[in-house]
């Protein structure tokens, strides 16, 4: 089974560090838009 | 006139009719690859493949091999060789044993500049990177992050799994890594990958690496038509809830921001990582002369040189080599495991969406920037003219080069010498 446990770790580091990254994409997308709606209201 | 002069003058015949009496099985090597050359000159031409990368690429392949002759200053190919480049130097340690022998080969052969500057050292990598990072939209990505990140995961099977079976191919880890990160379609990262695992194979996996890439611009549509009948081809994807635009700026923040995360996280592919960034924040910045200076001349320049090195390296004693054979096999698998992946992730977000999803998406979680997300669009309006899924299939197609960079990282420091 030479490599296999190799692969599963890198594998699996990747798909967390991928989901880290999404979830990054998602908070700043998210707290851009709160930041942009408050500036809105602000200026009405 | 005598028959030593003759032969002297026509050295690229006599060297190949002394290859038939000493070696047939190079001299009919040496014609297929000058007959390879030329077929991918003439596909390039016709679009069924890269024509960017093939065009330079075939005729520097057919060029090189018609071109040997008896000459070889560092003796490592038995007594031929040619006037353009000598691969092992700067690529290997021991083939090259001390700096006046590097200035030998660079002194004679007039490619070997480029090759030993910009090529062994992986930085036409990383402008090819820059060039390819200026023409990126990260928005695709933003919009949908975790379906964008889950294609591209599953897109990744390929590489992990022709890794430990490289292995049972006799190949070192390192040298599995470095065949293995084929899978990833991702041409500047086999390269990066291949050079710091494994520098002795990087010209074949390099030139198997792009080679393969073109096919897979061309074999690609079938494995779609394949695996996805046309009913589910034709699907539209739903129209996105109405959502502000991202801006530049937003981009931007996230370009930096994940720029100095990955390079945190995966300090060995930092190089790769800044480059694609970079590329990404001057677009995003809107400094003109710079976006034109990266999406043009440094991107075209890049890639052209990039594909005339490696059509000039495939000369038959690097291609006949027996360490070289199984990675045609390796390639293919690699490639194939990647694309079936990227459909097997387009098929459960189908499931997921009850139906709203195009399963063809699926095949742009395979990184080779934008070919794949232009194949899937393709094949998709060939059977449904209306349905637009490229959007989808850039984010699939961007977060694809994250999730390559990201294996490419890890390998390199789980593996280095």
């Amino acid at each position: 089974m030479n490599g296999w446990n190799e692969a599963l770790l890198t594998y699996g580091l990747t798909i967390v560090i991928s989901f880290s990254v999404a979830c990054m994409i998602q908070l700043i997308v998210v707290l851009l838009e709160k930041f942009s709606e408050k500036r809105k209201g602000q200026h009405s | 006139m005598t028959w030593d002069a003759l032969a002297n003058i026509f050295q690229g015949v006599t060297t190949l009719i002394q290859s038939f009496s000493q070696d047939p099985k190079m001299a009919i090597a040496r014609i297929g690859l000058i007959g390879l050359g030329l077929l991918l000159v003439y596909m390039g031409k016709k679009g069924y493949l890269e024509a960017l990368l093939m065009i330079p690429m075939g005729l520097g392949m057919a060029t090189v091999n018609a071109a040997l002759m008896f000459f070889d200053p560092l003796k490592l190919h038995g007594g031929t060789g040619t006037l353009f480049v000598e691969a092992q130097a700067g690529a290997t340690a021991d083939a090259v044993k001390n700096a006046a022998e590097v200035m030998t080969v660079l002194q004679i052969d007039w490619l070997q500049p480029i090759y030993t500057f910009t090529f062994s050292n992986g930085l036409i990598a990383c402008l090819v990177f820059m060039g390819i990072g200026a023409l990126l939209d990260v928005g695709y990505v933003m919009a949908r992050p975790f379906q964008s990140m889950f294609i591209a995961v599953l897109a990744e099977l390929g590489t992990i799994i022709t890794f430990p079976i490289a292995q049972l191919f006799g190949y070192t880890p390192q040298q599995a890594a470095a065949i293995a990160i084929v899978g990833g379609a991702d041409g500047p990262m086999v390269l990066f990958t291949s050079l710091r695992l494994a520098p002795e194979l990087f010209v074949p996996i390099a030139v198997i690496a792009y080679l393969y890439l073109g096919f897979a611009y061309g074999g690609y549509p079938y494995l779609i038509r394949l695996l996805v009948p046309k009913k589910l081809l034709a699907i539209k994807p739903s129209p996105a809830k109405k959502k502000r635009n991202i801006t530049s700026g937003e981009k931007m923040l996230f370009a930096v921001v994940a720029c100095v995360f990955l390079s945190f996280l995966l300090p060995v592919a930092a190089p790769l990582i800044f480059s694609l960034f970079f590329g990404v924040v001057i677009r995003e910045s809107g400094i003109k002369e710079f976006i034109e200076l990266l999406q043009g001349p440094i991107l075209y320049a890049s890639t052209m040189f990039l594909g005339l090195m490696l059509g000039v390296l495939c000369d038959v004693n690097t291609i006949m080599d027996p360490k070289v054979l199984p990675l045609l096999l390796l390639g293919v698998l690699s490639l194939l495991i990647s694309g079936i992946g990227g459909i097997l992730a387009g098929y459960i977000l189908y499931f997921i969406t009850r139906g709203k999803f195009n399963p063809a998406i699926g095949i742009a979680g395979v990184s080779c920037v934008p070919t794949t997300a232009k194949v899937a669009q393709k094949v998709v309006t060939k059977v449904n003219k209306s349905a637009i899924i490229l959007p989808e299939a850039l984010g699939a197609n961007v977060s694809g080069v994250i999730t390559t960079a990201i294996i490419a990282g890890i390998f390199c420091s789980l593996l280095a010498k």
